[in-house]
């Protein structure tokens, strides 16, 4: 998990690479379409061709470290192996490639379920190409100006991820009194029960009384939540986009290519 | 929008009743309030008396953000900006820049103009970070500063402050309201600011609310506090210290009788040890003792160290050792790591190098309950310890979790619920309480078990003065019985009065330890933990500086504006605030 | 010098009405709370992994757990448009994080909030009992079964598997979403923070004093 306090921050080692510098909407467009390709994709080999498209450009076009990007897509591994294993085991199919108990893996259960999980892992890695190369500002005022999403909305998902940190410490201290005060040792399911609300309406109850201060608060700065105001950083969609298009484009050509002519 | 006549008052509310939709009756009702143009008002009231309530109509908030039944008219200029007591809950954007940024844009000033103006309005408030500042690193004092300056932007002919001060540390409180007092005479001011240290000196006029939410009386300080000071007493607002008298006719005046007070309150000081210095002689042998020396410590920390993850040191090499009985308060600037020295010595983090023993055992090695039955904690926030649905449930909690019989529970609870004053809410769920209910709550429903040690972290940070008195009156009983105090604050006051020792953490060490009579004393070492000198000690000061001044053969009728101990030089500059 | 100044002039009367259209104050309340659904969501989303690995099907349990941040703020503010905001909110918060359904986590959240905000419209907004809020829970469970069938994750499954996983996630829909939410509102309304939203208003029968 990243960490609370830098999340939808771009480090300063690969601030200035070409994914970066894309308009964060144009981005995000780009990858929903890229994802999209993979539905209409039914073999294996093309999954994981097409699934090495995010992974190329994350190590090249972003320059995010590789061992940031392995640690970040490391978690995913088990859940490849997991989606790959059970339409193995559990889908439909008539050649049966092994037999045991009441599981029968079969030829067109492994292919389904290799491309399914590999079709996965490109989702993660778009995401996560996304979400390391995206600050959440840029984001969201992005959406704002160039999605026309109405202010209200905007700058409530900034105000509001600006507190999570905040929270992270709360649910810390709940913890901390908690232990102090002997909450772990009521005994029972009821207890535990019990245990779970105690944390978190305290910590729900906290975080309705900062959203009311903080919307106030804007409130009272003139904020009326219309695109009735001017923008200190404006994003525009420009040259990097264009060529982050062709880039994506070419690349997804170039898996073609490679597939039809070579396999 | 209207554009009035000459005639109508600059702001106003004329015949306005507001009833929240929770509650049974109104908290106005039927308010009639001018301020002029330029005036400094002063709204002062008990909690529920409706201040708060005035101001959120004056600036607007009622009924734009908050929905309540309202009724009459309220005129105001067009641009009016709003200070909040939350450092951390008025803010949108990442960095210092588009914070301010946030506020021209809903004002539509061209992008252009931005830069500009953002660097002046930051110049106006003193905040000297750079631009990209990212704002959850900035310390509470700065933040509010940030706030200030992000009304500023708005260009307001009217700033309505809804107590700034109220999470900062002392040396903050002052920065900010002086920032406050510059803007005097430029604009506008509309101020609740429970601390009356530093403003009352300059407002034009206070309007004191009943617990009714009625306008009792108006007019300049010195008559209001004067003709209603039982009232304002009866209240729990916090007296101004020095004010009314000034440094300069007190020091002028032979035999000043507020200088008796504090010339007492030293020597009191000075031969004893706080609080207990009262003809207690035994505790007075155990406190004065020398760590070194004497018996067994009931805590003991041995070169500890703290390090995150990240490589931030927070203090390191700690050595304390505290004695059964002990009143120690820990004092540091906001951020200093006070809080996490308390959770060091409760268990509730390790050190990263080490160790912490209670009774001569090492933390370590207790089991969680054997434990928090030796030590208590009271955390900040009473909220985060409310784990029972009912007031008395809660007091009564750690009796059952360590099994006591059904009628011990209940005769020691009613007596903690008593001697708190809240018996009669019993029944309530413990989040419905008020602030003062909620904080005295949070220190019940940790004595019942008697632990040997107690600590408290901010136990009256935010609480108005009846509350304060009445926790430190019950922590006093307790220590007086015995057991040992570990307190984190900021109140100074309240250290030279009971605490029998001081830690003072800063810049990552310990850098005081020792009685609070000899810190009080060092006003080079108070600065550098962000602190300011009790009223007695400043008097000493200024006492000395004169005598010396004197001897020097200097002018001694020369005005001298009432400077600060333990400001930081740097930030003293005149910075003049636009019009 | 300006010959006039601007004023702005604030009249109110008693009868202010209970606008039924969301205000900065509530939107805001959704968004927070549904981050910290979201910041749930994503520690979820490993919880579900390994149950998926040790015992497949028996994680559609547990589905239902990720529909339950438009219950609550559905529950509490009762206007229109809050259940979609809600799923949104979270789904952001997750997604940024990495959750591991990437971007789509965006998809699934618009379509799952849209399902349980076309329930609470069916009630037109005026009706909150415990049988609508199950319902809005198994109407984003019932949403989100298609997204997954296009996604590829259930669409081989052999039909027994595939009716097994339906069941088992409307049931969790219901629940974990439903009821699990409707319980929480009702927890916070009983602390006090909640006395100025409809949840806690719509219950009062109080008349202004004056």
């Amino acid at each position: 998990m990243s960490d609370l306090y830098t999340a939808g921050q771009v480090p300063s080692s690969y601030a200035s690479s070409l994914v970066v510098r894309v308009n964060p909407s144009v981005k995000l467009g780009l990858h929903l379409l890229c994802m999209l390709v993979f539905i209409f994709v039914h073999d294996p080999v093309t999954s994981c061709g097409l699934m090495l498209i995010p992974m190329v450009l994350a190590l090249t076009a972003a320059r995010i470290p590789v061992w940031t990007f392995v640690k970040r897509m490391a978690p995913f591994l088990l859940l490849f192996i997991s989606t790959t294993w059970i339409l193995s085991a559990y889908g439909k199919g008539e050649t049966v490639l092994w037999h045991g108990g009441w599981v029968t893996i079969t030829q067109e259960g492994l292919v389904k379920g290799l491309n399914i999980g590999l079709r996965m892992l490109g989702f993660v890695a778009y995401g996560a190409l996304f979400a390391m190369t995206t600050e959440v500002t840029l984001l969201a005022l992005s959406l704002m100006q160039q999605c026309k999403l109405p202010p209200k909305f905007g700058y409530a998902l900034l105000a509001g991820f600006r507190f999570l940190p905040m929270f992270k410490e709360e649910y810390e201290q709940i913890k901390s009194a908690h232990r102090v005060r002997g909450v772990a040792r009521v005994p029972g399911l009821r207890g535990k029960l019990e245990t779970f609300t105690r944390y978190t309406i305290p910590l729900l109850a906290q975080g309705i009384r900062k959203a009311e201060r903080v919307a106030i608060a804007l409130e009272a700065r003139g904020f009326d939540g219309t695109h009735n105001r001017t923008f200190y950083r404006e994003l525009r969609v420009g040259a990097n986009d264009a060529i982050y298009f062709s880039l994506l484009l070419s690349l997804h050509l170039l898996v073609y290519l490679v597939l039809t002519k070579f396999i | 929008m209207n554009t009035l006549t000459s005639k109508t008052p600059f702001l106003a509310s004329e015949g306005v009743s507001v009833q929240f939709f929770d509650r049974d009756t109104p908290v106005l009702r039927e308010m009639n309030v001018e301020i002029a143009k330029n005036e400094a008002v002063l709204l002062l009231g008990p909690s529920g008396s409706g201040k708060s309530t005035l101001l959120q109509v004056l600036s607007g908030i009622i009924p734009r953000s908050i929905e309540a039944w309202f009724k009459g008219t309220v005129i105001r200029p067009e641009r009016v900006g709003v200070m909040f007591q939350d450092p951390d809950a008025q803010f949108c954007m990442l960095t210092v820049e588009d914070e301010i940024a946030f506020s021209l844009e809903n004002r539509l000033v061209p992008r252009a103009q931005m830069r500009g103006i953002i660097e002046q309005v930051m110049r106006d408030v003193r905040l000297e970070v750079p631009l990209t500042t990212p704002i959850r690193e900035l310390s509470g004092g700065l933040k509010q500063r940030l706030a200030l300056a992000c009304l500023l932007a708005l260009e307001p002919e009217v700033l309505f402050v809804d107590e700034p001060t109220a999470q900062l540390d002392p040396l903050n409180t002052q920065l900010v309201i002086e920032d406050l007092r510059r803007l005097k005479g430029q604009k506008t001011l509309v101020m609740i600011e429970h601390k009356l240290d530093g403003v009352v000196e300059w407002v034009d006029r206070v309007l004191l609310f009943n617990a009714t939410g009625q306008l009792v009386a108006q007019g300049n300080p010195r008559e209001i506090l004067r003709d209603h000071a039982q009232m304002i007493r009866e209240y729990g607002i916090w007296q101004p210290k020095l004010w009314p008298v000034t440094w300069d006719e007190m020091l002028a005046t032979v035999k000043h009788p507020l200088a008796d007070r504090l010339e007492h309150q030293l020597a009191v000081q000075a031969n004893s040890i706080g609080a207990t210095l009262a003809s207690d002689g035994k505790l007075l042998e155990q406190t004065q003792s020398d760590p070194h020396v004497s018996k067994a410590p009931i805590l003991e920390v041995r070169e500890a160290s703290l390090r995150y993850k990240n490589g931030h040191v927070v203090w390191q090499g700690l050595n304390v050792s505290v004695q059964p009985g002990e009143w120690v308060a820990i004092l540091g600037p906001n951020g200093a790591g006070k809080s996490t020295f308390l959770k060091l010595v409760g268990g509730l983090i390790e050190p990263t190098k080490g160790q912490v023993q209670v009774k001569g055992k090492t933390l370590s090695r207790y089991r969680t309950p054997e434990l928090y039955d030796t030590v208590g904690f009271v955390f900040q926030n009473p909220e985060h310890q409310f784990i029972a649905d009912t007031v008395f449930e809660e007091v009564a909690f750690g009796g059952k979790v360590a099994g006591w019989a059904q009628e011990r529970i209940e005769q020691e609870s009613v007596q903690l619920l008593t001697d708190f004053r809240l018996l009669d809410l019993r029944d309530k769920n413990p989040f419905t309480l008020s602030q003062g209910q909620k904080r005295r709550l949070s220190v019940a429903g940790m004595l019942l078990k008697r632990q040997e040690v107690l600590l408290l972290d901010e136990p009256t940070f935010g609480q108005d003065a009846a509350t304060t008195a009445e926790l430190l009156q019950r922590m006093q009983e307790r220590n007086e019985a015995g057991t040992t105090i570990l307190m984190a604050t900021h109140d100074v006051e309240l250290v030279a009065e009971y605490a029998t020792r001081v830690l003072v953490i800063g810049e990552g060490k310990l850098l005081y330890d020792g009685r609070p009579h000899a810190l009080f004393q060092q006003p080079d070492l108070l600065q550098r933990a962000s602190l300011t000198a009790p009223l007695a000690y400043e008097y000493q000061l200024r006492r000395r500086e004169q005598a010396a001044k004197d001897q020097g053969g200097h002018d001694s009728a020369k005005h001298e504006e009432p400077a600060l101990v333990g400001r930081n030089s740097s930030e003293q500059k005149e910075g003049d605030l636009r019009v | 010098m300006q010959p006039t100044r601007q004023f702005e002039l604030t009249k109110g009367g008693v009868d202010m009405k209970t606008s039924r259209v969301v205000n900065f104050r509530e939107i805001m309340i959704t968004v927070i709370l549904s981050m910290i659904c979201g910041v749930a969501y994503f520690g979820w989303g490993f919880f579900y992994n390994v149950l998926d690995a040790a015992l497949p099907s028996s994680t559609e349990l547990i589905y239902g757990l990720w529909f339950v941040a438009s219950i609550i703020t559905a529950y509490i503010v009762q206007k229109p448009g809050v259940a979609m905001l809600s799923e949104v909110a979270a789904a952001f918060v997750e997604m940024i994080f990495g959750g591991q359904w990437g971007l789509s986590t965006l998809v699934f959240g618009l379509i799952q909030g849209a399902a349980a905000e076309l329930i609470f419209a069916g009630f037109r907004y005026r009706s909150f009992h415990l049988g609508v809020v199950v319902l809005a829970g198994m109407a984003s469970a019932a949403a989100s079964i298609p997204i997954d069938y296009y996604q590829g994750y259930i669409g081989d499954l052999t039909t027994g598997m595939l009716v097994l996983k339906i069941v088992l996630r409307l049931l969790s829909g219901a629940i974990l979403a439903g009821v699990l939410g409707k319980v929480v509102g009702d927890l916070l309304a009983k602390t006090g923070v909640l006395n100025s939203y409809l949840l806690v208003r719509s219950k009062s029968d109080r008349k202004p004093a004056f």
